[in-house]
């Protein structure tokens, strides 16, 4: 997988919306979640921290892409998914956006 | 944009293949061969990472031991060849370098079904996605069709 380019010039919502593009087109025909978490631009978005976080819960009510659930307790440390949802990839999101307007984010 | 299937594996340029769901990020190739169209599969050994599922009581591991462990949670068991078999069901563990990439499971036909990542199901010939992303077959088992699906 490649790395991803680093463009000074775009802001953070477009730095988001790049980095899952590209994670998202290079992990789509992998099952490993270790390849599709430990992609480059994944980390990346961990990596940008709560800067990041209203730009991927947007994406998330959007897409209901529960994969996102590492990153958001990498970047949150907040663990709202029981147990019995694990693996339940749009319920986890569903959980994650109620969690997320309980705790007063914003997106 | 993602790229075409036949671009990722090109063993489908060479037989037929069909498309049979629409993409999907609900479940993985091993929820699929699995008979779990609701949750994704897989041995992540980050405890940080919700969006797996792995059955409780199997190693949380990347090893084609621990695959067959969660197969034979269901009935299946190695066996030696991917042909058609009266009375029993088939599913077959790919893997790359040593490592589990995917999980095919045999239709009563004997052709294929598999679950492309988070994109579509295809109907396809056994070795048709071998290549650089899935490796090879490594195994191969199977379980007495009146075995109930979970």
């Amino acid at each position: 997988m490649s790395s991803v380019p680093v463009n000074a010039a775009e802001s953070i919502e477009q730095h988001v919306a790049r980095l899952l593009k590209s994670w998202r087109e290079e992990t789509a025909y992998l099952s490993s979640s270790t390849r599709i978490t430990g992609h480059p631009a994944y980390q990346e978005l961990i990596a940008l921290g709560p800067a990041a976080l209203p730009f991927i819960l947007r994406d998330l009510e959007q897409t209901r892409d529960g994969h996102l659930s590492k990153a958001l307790t990498a970047i949150t440390r907040a663990r709202p998914v029981p147990t019995e949802e694990r693996g339940q990839v749009r319920k986890i999101a569903e959980t994650w956006l109620r969690w997320a307007r309980e705790n007063g984010h914003q997106w | 944009m993602v790229e075409p299937i036949k671009a990722i594996f090109p063993g489908l340029s060479k037989s037929p293949y069909r498309v049979t769901s629409p993409v999907s990020r609900d479940y993985n190739c091993i929820g699929w061969a699995a008979g779990d169209t609701t949750r994704w599969w897989w041995p992540d050994l980050d405890p940080d990472n919700d969006a797996i599922f792995w059955p409780a009581g199997v190693a949380l591991e990347e090893t084609l031991d621990a695959f067959v462990a969660v197969f034979a949670t269901l009935g299946y068991a190695p066996c030696s060849g991917d042909e058609l078999e009266s009375g029993f069901e088939k599913v077959a563990l790919f893997a790359n370098q040593g490592l589990p990439t995917h999980a095919a499971r045999q239709l009563p036909s004997g052709r294929w079904t598999s679950k492309l990542g988070w994109r579509e199901d295809i109907e396809h010939d056994l070795h048709a996605v071998s290549g650089d992303l899935y490796g090879t077959v490594e195994l191969v088992l199977k379980r007495p069709i009146a075995v109930a699906s979970p």
